[in-house]
């Protein structure tokens, strides 16, 4: 099912001298098996709008619907297991929401809460660690003593476990090395093939180009442009808003030189050379 | 979120937040002293105890605070005024037996109903001028204040800039480790724990899922903080200028003049024994 959001507002600390409406009447649909993407400055609405998707935050006015649940303004749905099951949201810096002893169960925490049993929760846990590329010398180490990369594995594993059909990710990779970086979007590459919804924040237009298949562009805390990346970058709503990926101005500065490039769908550097040696 | 208001700076600009953060505090201790004297008689003790509730109203109206603001401060108060209500009342603190009502047999007394009622007069006012010093003072100008009546002590090596300094680096982090843990809270939430709901187990094991990773956060920033703070060369012994200097205006010369004439009415009032001819 997709998710569909219906003129949703969202006002933080109503009637207090600190108001602030984060997100104006946003109205978008998120395509079941897409990968998304939402982008947009700091302060735009995009954390805030991805809490709504699992009700965590809920609509100050406005409805959505996810999984065929609704949620209606400042009602906390009956079935928000079943939404936060369905939805699974990894924050930004994910590792600070670790605490048990034992990376295994930490992982498991998820499961259990959602009421599986100890084994089924094993079951999943040790599935969601192979994804994540942790084998079992990992499962009774304390989460406390891997390396930061290895700890947001863990998180993201502890979300996984849930075996949740959309998987919202806040800025996954933001402080990763480039090849734990590149390591976590392949993971999420593979996860899509397999049929999940994937919904990222990012500010890193390179990842946008590269692997989603929709974009949201917010600002203000409105949705101003919903797109393919295609056409954002290349086509017809390409926009001087934002900075473009590094390839598509090496496109443009090679086009100016008076290079032909004839196809404008390149996603990767990799698909650019692959492009010429057709040619 | 919304809740969280008690010691939560009010951005307005009103006559109270333009007020010294020295005099204001004095005022409040002053004004504090005051709400726990005893006067003469029963009587005596309510009227006065009425103008000192009226007085801290103004002193709300012109920090505009709402007096909805101080009912949601008194809000998750209601089952401890509760409980106050019950020790009083089953041991009650108080020579005056004489007068009391039956209720299935349990002896009432009037003077502990009227016990319970000081109390709590009491808790409500003090919260109140809490909620009015600190939604109209900045933290940082309330720790400057503090600073400046502990300077004197300097004289016995009372470390009273470090003192300062900790009180506003504790303070500073308030918002800071209040925002974590609803960033926890929503993470943990997300992997299907509730807070509010469930067992006594369960509920025990969300907050252990809670008070974990804040504390691994709280020791992380405070590391990070005092590396940051050295790496800067910060030296808690050296005399050092201010960005903002306190200044004295006349505004506070007359407020310190009506809080002296307040407290000094009240001590006079209890010096020679006044009580209300009823």
């Amino acid at each position: 099912m997709p998710i569909k959001l219906h003129h949703v507002f969202h006002v933080y600390s109503p009637k207090t001298p600190f108001q602030f409406e984060a997100l104006h009447d946003v109205s978008l649909v998120i395509e079941e098996h897409s990968f998304t993407a939402i982008i947009g400055h700091t302060g735009s609405g995009k954390s805030t709008l991805i809490q709504h998707l699992n009700a965590l935050l809920l609509p100050t006015s406005g409805s959505l619907e996810v999984n065929e649940i609704v949620i209606q303004a400042n009602q906390l749905p009956k079935a928000v297991k079943q939404i936060r099951q369905y939805a699974g949201v990894v924050f930004q810096f994910p590792e600070a929401q670790l605490f048990e002893e034992h990376v295994i169960e930490d992982v498991m925490f998820g499961p259990l809460n959602f009421g599986k049993s100890k084994v089924e929760a094993k079951q999943a846990a040790q599935l969601a660690l192979q994804q994540v590329g942790l084998d079992e010398s990992f499962y009774d180490r304390s989460p406390f003593e891997l390396s930061g990369g290895e700890r947001r594995r863990v998180a993201i594993a502890g979300i996984l476990a849930m075996q949740p059909k959309v998987l919202i990710l806040d800025e996954p990779t933001a402080g990763l090395d480039p090849v734990g970086a590149a390591m976590m979007m392949s993971l999420f590459t593979q996860l899509h093939q397999q049929g999940m919804t994937i919904i990222i924040v990012t500010h890193d237009m390179e990842l946008v180009l590269k692997y989603a298949s929709h974009v949201k562009v917010m600002e203000h805390g409105k949705v101003i442009k919903q797109s393919t990346p295609q056409d954002l970058f290349y086509g017809k709503d390409a926009s001087k808003d934002f900075i473009k990926p590094p390839l598509v101005q090496l496109i443009e500065a090679l086009r100016k030189k008076g290079k032909t490039i004839p196809s404008t769908q390149e996603r990767s550097l990799a698909d650019l050379v692959q492009g010429w040696k057709v040619s | 979120m919304a809740a969280m208001t008690l010691g939560r700076y009010m951005p307005y600009d009103s006559l109270m937040h333009r007020l010294d953060p020295r005099l204001k505090l004095f005022a409040m201790v002053a004004i504090m002293v005051s709400i726990f004297l005893r006067f003469g008689s029963v009587w005596t003790d309510l009227a006065l105890y009425g103008l000192m509730f009226l007085f801290i109203l103004i002193l709300m109206r012109i920090t505009k605070i709402k007096l909805r603001q101080l009912y949601r401060q008194l809000k998750p108060l209601w089952f401890m005024l509760l409980f106050l209500l019950f020790i009083n009342l089953l041991l009650p603190n108080t020579q005056d037996i004489s007068t009391y009502f039956d209720v299935w047999g349990v002896k009432i007394y009037y003077a502990a109903l009227l016990q319970t009622f000081y109390i709590v007069f009491r808790l409500v006012l003090m919260i109140a001028l809490t909620l009015i010093i600190t939604a109209s003072t900045r933290p940082l100008d309330l720790t400057y204040a503090i600073e400046w009546y502990l300077t004197p002590w300097k004289i016995i090596r009372f470390p009273s800039h470090e003192v300062a300094m900790t009180m506003s680096i504790a303070l500073r982090f308030i918002p800071t480790l209040l925002e974590e843990t609803y960033r926890i809270m929503k993470a943990q939430a997300s992997r299907g724990v509730d807070f509010v709901h469930g067992k006594l187990k369960e509920k025990l094991r969300a907050i252990v899922s809670l008070i974990v990773p804040l504390f691994i956060s709280a020791f992380q920033r405070s590391e990070e903080l005092a590396n940051a703070m050295e790496a800067r060369g910060y030296d808690p012994s050296a005399t050092r200028t201010r960005y903002r200097e306190l200044t004295w205006h006349r505004r506070d010369f007359v407020a310190l003049v009506m809080m002296l004439v307040y407290l000094g009415g009240f001590f006079y009032l209890l010096m020679t024994g006044f009580t209300l001819p009823l």
